[in-house]
């Protein structure tokens, strides 16, 4: 039934890249956590903006440069931003990052998508670690991505990818369109988007 | 045995608890409703002043106008009487009347979310979820099932049990020992107009003239028309998708068949 | 973006820097594959735990509950089948629960505001900053200015842990609670000073041959076992007479509905009681036994005939009479209904009195139908913060001279202008736990006003509602779900069945997520940093309630096995007056020169093009509290204004139309709601449920929908005994919105 020309890495990528594509999941995973000194500083800032050179998107680049250039504290600039756009905000609606959210025609956290994610996970020999954020945060999907390309296991990657993670994030991303301003986290979305979606 | 659902309005207070017991024990998605509590009044009735509550639920009818529109698939289901152990072969497409127990149910995996049996449905029981959709389907139909699952483990109807006023009585009409057939004998009636006579097993019970009167009019006064063409190019719809999706034509050829699905809508 | 590059071709390049995985690796479990999504939900009864001993909250009546959780998330709340109050079932908003919890907009970790008051800019930050945020701030006002710098607003269970440190230990006394100056505290008040009773609403309808409501919507008000008691007398065959200008839910059940004239009600009672009287249609002998000041009383109010009444409150004089005759016929078997929210005009603590002394003047006390006091289980430890002595007990209604029959803390108007001007002391640290004053008290530009004068703000919460705007720092407080912070006690509903008591603590149904912590912790927390660690009385929620229980031979642990709930033999409430008075005339209320006998003063009638603007309740919304709740607001998103059909044919309103709503001081409501054309109600008045319309946009489901009644309550007017808040004394003009 699924003969639609539509994978991602068919089968059997060379392990190079499966490492590459972990440590991108990672680093993503991190710009979607509230960010911390130890973690947001300047090194991430240096690799977010090789990654935007590497896919020529001077663009956003650039834009994300200026912010660089024009912020006196980096760091609490971001809190707020992320606290507004992911925790509760103002003036703006916030954009929860929980894919119960989108799929399971309520709104609401805690819905049959977080457990099926949460058995997906397990399914695949991974549980939280805490039981602070919902198992549908995208900071935790991304995370989980990277433990599964780094083992190689493409075919999972692609399920997951297909079945639990882009039918939410595309709605994700189109709300965020909306509502993000913000070039650090402008930025994440689109290198998240770009890293997810499937390839014609 | 024929189930039944009997609403004592002089009990109820339209307080909506029902409503809500139901959504969370079936995961029912928050803008759709499997049963609903509409406010009737303050008017003037023949009687004075009166106001009531219309809680409504699928009346699992004795003639559904739903269960002959289902164009999927009928296939052989064999059922069981649960106190008997009696068997009945029928031949069924995705909505059926249950022989035994007399409630009108889905088959969630053989829906094909053409929504002919939410048209025709005068009492506007059922509703299509468009986020089921899937390869085979444009949606998934769900609607009250007199919470069979619950009452086969020996539990009452989630509506049933959460009602504060004890307004709710569900039981076998066939029984004339039962609950709900004393409240038939007290003259509990279901919601028929002259157009629509199909044989509703929710009933309601009021003791004052002015609220039998506030219900009567809550009653569907015509019988929807259902459009069977749709239904038809539903059903073939599915099975063209899938024969064109192999030759790789999927976007044009399912945007070719949308349209002609709308074009029938208008 | 450029170019037509792929993810595939990009993967080509070199290496990054990877971050540590917060995912932990744990052994595989025996299924594979991908999980498949049920197309139907299993049902609540399948693969879920029953977690026991919880307590709603999503009102205040606190109905015992169970919760089906499947793998730590809950599916559905149902009512505790142990419970001999709600038994199995819950009204829609305690099934609504489920939603509150999992509310993405509710507050999930501490948060500091980086902007301004009323125009918040959060930032999350650790617990420890907000805490020491908080106790340095509240402390530096505490040493500079007293205890009394400091003032709270607080509602709920939630809130009395702190409330009670803030008060009795660290010794404030602005402590002002809406329960009580914006709802039932001058009815509280009025029955103390007539009976020496508290009555709550504690009247045995289940048993009544007559029950009698003013205002009292049972129906739309939904507390649960009191709707349960109702019913049963109706079912009994009680008749119900409802005194309401609006077809209410419980008008709808009546057999007598008199649509009164709003603000006029306590004249019809005076009426009524002086026909008794004039008539000696009253209950003589128990009048003989307990009353005093019956002959002042009984000259006192010998004005009202039931002409003169009938005149004033715009009813036929023959239907006071009729309902005055079914209640001297059916004596001393009336429920005569003290209400619940009684702040209606700021007359309210004479009509209160009123109503209390036909209760006494029917005999209908202590028997069944009557006004009886259920007997609770005694002998639970009393567990709270010790009262210290405070260099200076200031009592703000005592320095103004005023409200001497107030409820206990500070009257909210008195309060509202110390800390405006300073006067007669600063009033500079505001605490608010679980109670949006914005929408709770008349004049909000009033209470802007105060919290922009404040150093320091603190709001502790599950929903940013319009309050959380003003505040400094906000901590995310734990739903009634994920906390275990009081004890309810009772007696079974029906008071004429075999005694029972319950004894039901509350207790977590559901671990917490994200940052959230119980107002119990976060209380010690603060106080440990102001310097007051050896005066907690609890190291933690569980320690607070086992105290409790310990005065029963109980514990948590010993009531969890009993599937949540102790239940035991009761007491009969019945007959217990022997200590009684009634007391028809006051002497007290004469010394500090109140109208000794209960007293009508008519209020401001609307004036010309204008209407007046009543509000009430919605069974789907315990007010703004539960506006955010998706179940609910797909139930009732909107509160519709309830127009008369004449009045509404006058001003070409039809079914639906979408208005606005301008008051006597040109204030226009800011957003608009939908127009109900009934006879229902009458022609000089319009109705609405209150909660709604909230501002706060981070209230996603709620914002802007519907019209925020309050924001036209700007004419305040102040219960003189009392101090609480009238709120029905505002008048609108209806404008079509396009």
């Amino acid at each position: 039934m699924t003969a639609a020309p539509t994978t991602l890495d068919q089968g059997n990528a060379p392990a190079g890249e499966d490492a590459t594509l972990s440590a991108i999941y990672s680093l993503l995973a991190l710009t979607m956590r509230y960010p911390e000194a130890a973690s947001c500083n300047e090194q991430l800032f240096d690799t977010l903006e090789s990654l935007l050179v590497s896919l020529d998107w001077s663009g956003e680049r650039a834009a994300f440069q200026d912010w660089r250039r024009r912020s006196a504290d980096p760091l609490d600039d971001l809190r707020t931003a992320y606290t507004r756009l992911f925790i509760n905000a103002v003036p703006h609606v916030t954009v929860p990052p929980y894919a119960s959210v989108y799929l399971d025609g309520s709104g609401m956290l805690q819905g049959p998508t977080t457990e099926r994610t949460r058995d997906f996970y397990r399914a695949h020999g991974y549980d939280l670690a805490s039981e602070t954020e919902p198992a549908d945060h995208l900071a935790l999907e991304l995370d989980f991505l990277a433990a599964l390309t780094s083992e190689g296991r493409d075919e999972a990657e692609e399920v997951f990818l297909r079945t639990l993670f882009r039918p939410w994030f595309t709605r994700f991303k189109e709300r965020c369109t909306q509502e993000v301003r913000h070039p650090f986290y402008m930025v994440s979305i689109q290198l998240i988007d770009f890293f997810t979606k499937e390839e014609q | 045995m024929q189930y039944g659902m009997v609403i004592d309005v002089d009990r109820c207070v339209g307080c909506h608890a029902c409503v809500i017991a139901c959504k969370a024990e079936w995961e029912v998605p928050t803008q759709f409703d499997r049963n609903w509590v509409h406010r009737l009044g303050p008017s003037i009735t023949s009687d004075g002043m009166a106001a009531t509550y219309y809680p409504g639920l699928c009346n699992h009818c004795a003639e559904p106008p739903c269960v002959p529109v289902c164009p999927a698939d009928p296939v052989s289901v064999t059922f069981k009487d649960a106190k008997t152990g009696k068997t009945v072969t029928m031949e069924v497409g995705a909505t059926w009347k249950d022989p035994f127990n007399g409630t009108v149910q889905v088959d969630t995996e053989r829906c094909i979310g053409c929504g002919a049996c939410r048209d025709a449905c005068p009492y506007n029981a059922r509703f299509v979820n468009e986020a089921l959709a899937d390869d085979h389907s444009l949606g998934k139909v769900d609607k009250c099932t007199y919470c069979m699952p619950r009452v086969a483990e020996g539990l009452e109807p989630a509506c049933v049990q959460t009602c504060l006023a004890r307004a709710r009585i569900f039981g076998d009409l066939d029984d004339p020992n039962s609950e709900v057939s004393q409240y038939v004998k007290k003259g509990a009636v279901g919601l028929t107009s002259q157009a629509v006579q199909i044989g509703p097993h929710g009933l309601y019970f009021a003791s004052k003239k002015g609220d039998r009167e506030l219900l009567m009019q809550a009653a569907p006064q015509e019988m929807p028309k259902v459009s069977m063409r749709r239904s038809m190019l539903t059903k073939m719809s599915i099975v063209a998708k899938n024969q064109v999706k192999e030759i790789g034509l999927l976007g044009l050829a399912g945007g070719l068949l949308v349209k002609s699905l709308q074009d029938d809508e208008k | 973006m450029a170019s037509n590059l792929t993810r595939r071709n990009f993967l080509k390049a070199a290496s990054l820097a990877a971050a540590s995985v917060p995912l932990s690796k744990v052994a595989a479990r025996a299924q594979s594959g991908v999980v498949k999504a049920p197309l139907v939900a299993p049902g609540s009864f399948k693969d879920t735990q029953t977690a026991v001993g919880g307590l709603c909250e999503m009102c205040f009546w606190r109905c015992q509950l169970v919760g089906k959780v499947r793998d730590g998330r809950l599916v559905k709340l149902e009512g505790n089948p142990k419970s001999v109050d709600n038994g199995v079932s819950l009204c829609a908003r305690g099934n609504a629960g489920v939603a509150m919890l999992y509310d993405p907009d509710r507050l999930k970790y501490p948060l500091k505001n980086v902007g301004k008051r009323g125009a918040p800019k959060w930032q999350r930050i650790s617990w420890e900053e907000a805490l020491d945020t908080c106790a340095s701030k509240l402390k530096t006002i505490v040493d500079r200015d007293g205890a009394k710098g400091l003032c709270f607003f607080g509602h709920g269970s939630h809130a009395k842990y702190l409330m009670d440190f803030l008060e009795r230990t660290v010794g404030t006394p602005n402590v002002s609670e809406a329960s009580f100056f914006q709802c039932r505290g001058v009815r509280d008040t009025a029955y103390l000073t007539t009976l020496e009773i508290a009555p709550d609403e504690n009247v045995d309808m289940a048993n009544a041959k007559v029950i009698f409501l003013t205002g009292m919507h049972i129906g739309e008000n939904i507390h649960l076992s009191h709707v349960k008691n109702y019913l049963r007398g109706l079912e009994r065959g009680a008749k119900l007479v409802v005194v309401d200008p609006r077809y209410s839910a419980s008008a709808a059940k009546s057999h007598i509905w008199v649509p009164i004239r709003p603000g006029t009600d306590t004249a019809m009672l005076l009426a009524i009681m002086n026909y008794l009287i004039e008539n000696e249609k009253y209950n003589v002998d128990f009048v003989d036994e307990y009353g005093e000041g019956f002959e002042e009383f009984a000259e006192g109010i010998k004005e009202w005939t039931l002409e003169k009444a009938a005149a004033e409150c715009d009813v036929p004089a023959a239907q006071i009479k009729e309902v005055a005759d079914l209640l001297a016929a059916n004596m001393p078997h009336v429920a005569i209904h003290p209400g619940r929210h009684t702040t209606w005009y700021g007359t309210d603590f004479q009509r209160s009195r009123a109503l209390a002394c036909l209760t006494g003047l029917l005999g209908a006390i202590g028997c069944k139908g009557g006004l009886v006091i259920p007997k609770k289980p005694k002998g639970l430890a009393k567990v709270n913060w010790p009262h210290l002595e405070h260099e200076e007990d200031i009592v703000l209604r005592e320095l103004a001279e005023k409200h001497y029959f107030a409820p206990p803390g500070a009257p909210t108007e008195l309060l509202r202008d110390a800390a405006i001007t300073g006067e007669p002391y600063p009033i500079k640290g505001c605490v608010i736990c679980g109670q949006n004053i914005i929408q709770c008290m008349p004049n909000q530009e009033k209470t802007i006003k105060m919290l922009e004068q404040m150093e320091f703000v603190l709001c502790v919460d599950i929903m940013p509602t319009d309050s959380t705007m003003y505040a400094d720092i906000l901590l995310p407080d734990c739903s009634y779900l994920e906390k275990g912070d009081i004890v309810k006690t009772g007696q079974q509903w029906d008071l004429s069945e075999e005694p029972q008591q319950y004894i039901a603590p509350r207790m977590a149904l559901v671990a917490p997520g994200f940052e959230r912590k119980d107002s119990i912790w976060i209380t010690n927390e603060i106080a440990k940093r102001m310097g007051y660690g050896d005066k907690i009385p609890a190291q933690s929620q569980e320690e607070l309630a086992d105290k409790a229980l310990a005065g029963v031979n109980l514990s948590l642990a010993k009531i969890k096995a009993e599937g949540g709930i102790h239940v035991q033999p009761g007491e009969d409430p019945y007959n217990n007056i022997e200590d009684l008075t009634v007391y028809f005339y006051s002497e007290d209320m004469e010394d500090e020169d109140y109208p000794p006998v209960p007293t009508y003063t008519p209020v401001e009638r609307p004036p010309e093009g204008f209407v007046r603007l009543v509000y009430g309740r919605t069974p789907l919304h315990t007010f703004n509290r539960t506006a955010n709740n998706p179940w609910l607001v797909n139930e009732a998103p909107i509160n519709p204004l309830w127009v008369n059909d004449k009045l509404a044919a006058r001003l070409g309103l039809k079914e639906g139309d979408t208005i606005k709503l301008v008051n006597q001081d040109g204030v226009t409501s800011r957003t608009t709601t939908t127009v109900k054309v009934t006879p229902g109600i009458r022609e000089d008045v319009v109705y609405m449920y209150h909660g709604y319309g909230t501002r706060n946009p981070e209230m996603t489901n709620a914002v802007d929908r519907g019209i925020d009644d309050t924001s036209l309550i700007t004419r305040i007017a102040v219960d003189p005994e009392s101090g609480a808040h009238g709120m029905r004394n505002n008048f609108v003009k209806i404008m079509k919105a396009s």
